[in-house]
């Protein structure tokens, strides 16, 4: 494989549900070592975007690649160990431990045997050791979407050339705290070669972790490229709708969002 | 973290010893329920009907091989088969109110035995036309729930279960029908069918049961792993690796060979597919590599019990075993259910 | 291992050779007046639960309802014969009877008259005692020919008459065609009314609405006097034929069981359908 060659690449994905179109033309790809968050407004098409970049939803038009092969040509097993997926809607279940759950982000990979010790490494890496004995159904959301993503992390370990990490919404629950941390591991994984895409709804946390942004509004891909280029106050007010301003901090970027209602 | 590794594995070697008490408690009840019923065997001629048969008596020795033994085995196949495919249906819809009977193989089984007693059928084939009949009904509801098991990004699984409620009803109807035209004779023959027994155990049936026992059961077996990333959502189990849809396929064809021969040769029983898989839950948490063998235990064990009472309570009269599984299984469900955490540390 | 065939060869031949047997359970109404016809009824050990309504068989152990018999419950009490109707089962229990080496005699069931001489017939001949047997079915003969000579006179159109079972829960239910009350309406010289559908049917007054009855026949064992039982029959207690309707009480186990005392229990019945 070429180095640096994206890991997944979409061109023209086009769906339609009933008359109404709900992804135009989209292509976006995937680089390893690069993280690359998808942004947009609510409704505009990011979550069936996932879908169908991980496989399980089939457009009418255009294809998706994954590692150089059309993605539909995989097994679900094949698929999953190139390519973890944590969405937005994770059930908890009862009557499992939170590593026993982890543990699970292994079906894919043959050999089972190092599932317990690779997801006690995941739980201790995301601070959850101390959970790891604790039924799923007793956690808070916030604690399940830690355990989801360590579960996640379980399941791109030791993938098969450089790994995929697709994530929805991924600090939808979590503190200020957790959120850097899992995003900071979502970099540090980048950092170790793997490709990854989240979907991102905290403006200030995409500039600050992302090293490409793409801005998705209404089923479009509305402009993408580097962060710096796309984190534009101008540029989200007018997808947003909604007043945006910039306030710089020693040199750092940090974007803000006021709630304000456009100015009509 | 030792700490934590220390109450995990105690905790995991609780739910193992757990399942290895229900093992070692599974002999020790069909012993029992071998050596008691309406005819007196004793321990000593229990023993003597393997190691010295010439010292126990003729009616004895014909009793307990012929009539005793292959009841108490099939009692004990038939509900470790409702158990198994309980945990399994359970698995697959996540929902704990889900019963085998969901997917319609109880009530097409049903329709086929009724369509038998109808044509007053069910002596055709020696017999072994009323079982056909009913695992073809069961297998054809199944068939046509099927077609039904299409992707899931549309919510396939809420569509799977609706359409199993419709085919209930339709089959419903059906059975309403063929019951309110069938003659005064038929139609007692039907009630009795329809309220489950194992009185008519005969050594073939025990082992064609064995064998469906072991085809279904090694189906969900496979997919125990499957079973368990689907309690995430089917969504997230596919990303997991999970094929659902054959996944879904294998467990609904599992639950439609266990339950069809099950209801083939004991009727339709009820509670046991639905409470022994919960029962597994409470008592060894929710990895179907426990609750699968779990639920087969406490399924047979329950419907051994059952069927003991059922030939023993009103003796020399039989009781309808339909009646004895609850009052023997909800009282020990109803404590599982109290104790302040049967699982969750 | 034991091969299960090898001894129950053994115990067949050894009741080939039919005695008189000290130990008989019965299964059906109609078999255990029979067996008890025959001057058995000490012999009986054990009946089914229809027979329980039996004067003679009230005391003796009940194996349960004909049709859900279990074959340990009946050969706990070791008989040497098993006595069964038609209708007795599963047929699996009975084939498991035998197999445990009992001798087994299904007697055959039909709603008629005639057949009673071949239960009896079956019987006697089962039990070693078909001298008793030919006397009881000269005495049954002789009860229907006083059935044939009291509905003779009948002539032109018959007496409407609707049968009422008791089900559980008080639930009436109309006889239909295909039923033991049927044939006995028509034995006893009267006609169904309710002819247009087989089996026993939930009380629907559309049922009347094609032909009124005259006469309902319902069990002795149903509670309440005529009014109140005319009252629970939607459609019928009102019209103008309700009111001269009569209530005809009869003993089910005789009425309907075709045993030894059914013809004198129709011949009761075709007397007060006579009466203008």
């Amino acid at each position: 494989m070429i180095p640096n060659a994206p890991s997944l690449v979409a061109e023209g994905i086009t769906l339609s549900r009933d008359t109404r179109r709900i992804l135009d033309r989209v292509s976006l790809a995937v680089t390893p070592g690069k993280f690359l968050a998808v942004i947009g407004p609510n409704g505009a098409g990011k979550t069936t975007l996932l879908s169908v970049l991980s496989g399980l939803l089939k457009a009418d038009d255009g294809r998706v690649m994954l590692n150089g092969r059309e993605i539909s040509g995989y097994s679900p097993a094949e698929r999953a160990r190139h390519c973890a997926v944590m969405r937005q809607d994770n059930a908890r279940p009862s009557g499992m431990t939170v590593l026993e759950a982890v543990e699970l982000g292994r079906l894919a990979h043959n050999a089972a045997d190092d599932a317990r010790p690779l997801a006690r490494q995941m739980l201790w890496q995301m601070d959850l050791s101390d959970l790891a004995d604790r039924d799923c159904s007793r956690l808070s959301g916030g604690e399940w979407q830690r355990v989801a993503f360590a579960r996640t992390m379980a399941q791109l370990s030791g993938a098969e050339a450089s790994g995929l990490l697709l994530l929805d919404e991924p600090i939808s629950s979590l503190d200020p705290l957790h959120q850097h941390q899992l995003l900071g591991e979502a970099r540090r994984l980048a950092r170790d070669g793997h490709g990854v895409l989240a979907i991102l709804h905290d403006l200030n946390l995409t500039a600050h972790y992302a090293d490409e942004v793409a801005l998705l509004a209404a089923g479009r891909i509305h402009s993408s490229g580097p962060a710096s280029e796309i984190m534009q106050p101008s540029v989200l007010s007018e997808i947003y709708g909604c007043r945006m301003t910039e306030i710089r901090d020693g040199g750092q970027r940090a974007l803000v969002s006021l709630p304000l209602p456009s100015v009509g | 973290m030792n700490a934590a590794r220390e109450n995990d594995s105690r905790r995991r070697g609780r739910a193992h010893g757990r399942l290895w008490l229900l093992a070692s408690l599974f002999p020790l009840v069909l012993l029992a329920a071998s050596a008691l019923g309406a005819v007196n065997i004793g321990l000593a001629d229990l023993w003597n009907l393997v190691a010295a048969p010439a010292q126990v008596p003729e009616i004895v020795r014909a009793v307990f091989w012929e009539i005793r033994l292959p009841r108490v085995l099939l009692a004990a196949l038939v509900g470790a088969a409702l158990a198994l495919a309980g945990a399994g249906v359970q698995g697959l819809f996540r929902n704990p109110l889900a019963d085998p009977a969901l997917i319609g193989v109880s009530a097409g089984a049903a329709l086929g035995a009724v369509v038998c007693f109808f044509f007053g059928w069910e002596g055709l084939l020696g017999g072994w036309l009323l079982p056909l009949a009913a695992f073809v009904g069961g297998w054809l509801a199944v068939l046509v729930l099927g077609i039904f098991n299409t992707g899931f990004a549309a919510g396939g699984t809420a569509k799977l279960i609706l359409a199993g409620v419709a085919l209930n009803a339709m089959l419903g109807s059906a059975l309403g029908f063929f019951l309110f035209s069938a003659s005064d004779d038929a139609l007692r023959s039907m009630t009795f069918w329809t309220l489950g027994s194992c009185a008519s155990a005969q050594w073939p049936q025990v082992v064609v049961l064995l064998i469906f026992l072991a085809i279904g059961g090694m189906l969900l077996w496979r997919n125990a792993r499957s079973l368990d990333a689907l309690q995430f959502g089917e969504e997230q189990a596919a990303h997991l690796g999970v094929s659902v849809v054959r996944v879904r396929r294998e467990i609904i064809v599992a639950a439609a060979l266990l339950v069809g021969a099950a209801t083939a040769f004991a009727g339709t029983i009820g509670f046991i597919g639905l409470v022994a898989p919960h029962m597994a839950r409470l008592l060894l948490g929710g990895l179907h590599r426990l609750v699968l063998p779990g639920a087969l235990l406490l399924g047979a064990m329950l419907l051994v019990l059952a069927d003991l009472g059922a030939r023993t309570l009103a003796a020399p009269a039989e009781l309808a075993v339909g009646i004895l599984t609850a009052v023997i299984g909800g009282p020990f469900f109803l404590w599982l259910l109290r104790r302040p955490s049967s699982w969750s540390a | 291992m034991l091969r299960p065939a090898t001894f129950l060869a053994v115990l067949l031949t050894a009741f080939s050779a039919r005695a008189e047997p000290a130990r008989i359970v019965t299964a059906g109404a109609a078999v255990t007046e029979i067996v008890s016809g025959l001057g058995l009824g000490p012999q009986i050990v054990a009946v089914d639960t229809s027979s329980k309504n039996l004067e003679h068989a009230r005391d003796k152990p009940d194996v349960g309802y004909v049709r859900m018999l279990g074959a340990e419950g009946i050969l706990s009490q070791k008989p040497d014969l098993f006595l069964a109707s038609g209708e007795a089962g599963p047929p699996a229990v009975l084939e498991q009877i035998k197999a445990a080496g009992m001798d087994v005699v299904v007697v055959p069931n039909g709603y008629s008259l005639d057949n009673i001489d071949d239960k009896i017939r079956a019987i006697a001949a089962a039990a070693g005692r078909v001298e008793a047997g030919e006397k009881l079915i000269t005495q049954v003969e002789a009860d229907v020919q006083a059935l044939r000579a009291a509905t003779a006179a009948n002539q032109g159109e018959l007496p409407g008459v609707v049968f009422l079972l008791a089900r559980h829960g008080g639930n009436l239910m109309v006889a239909g065609t295909e039923t033991a009350a049927h044939a006995m309406i028509e034995a006893s010289g009267g006609r169904n009314v309710a002819a247009s559908f087989t089996g026993y049917k939930p009380l629907s007054a559309e049922i009347f609405a094609a032909a009124t009855p005259d006469f309902v026949i319902v069990s002795e064992s149903v509670g309440g006097d005529d009014t109140e039982l005319l009252a629970r029959v939607p459609g019928l207690g009102a019209t103008p034929a309700g009111r001269q309707l009569r209530v005809i009480r009869v003993d089910d186990a005789a009425f309907l069981g075709f045993g030894p005392r059914t013809p004198s229990a129709a011949t009761e019945v075709a007397l007060v359908l006579r009466q203008p």
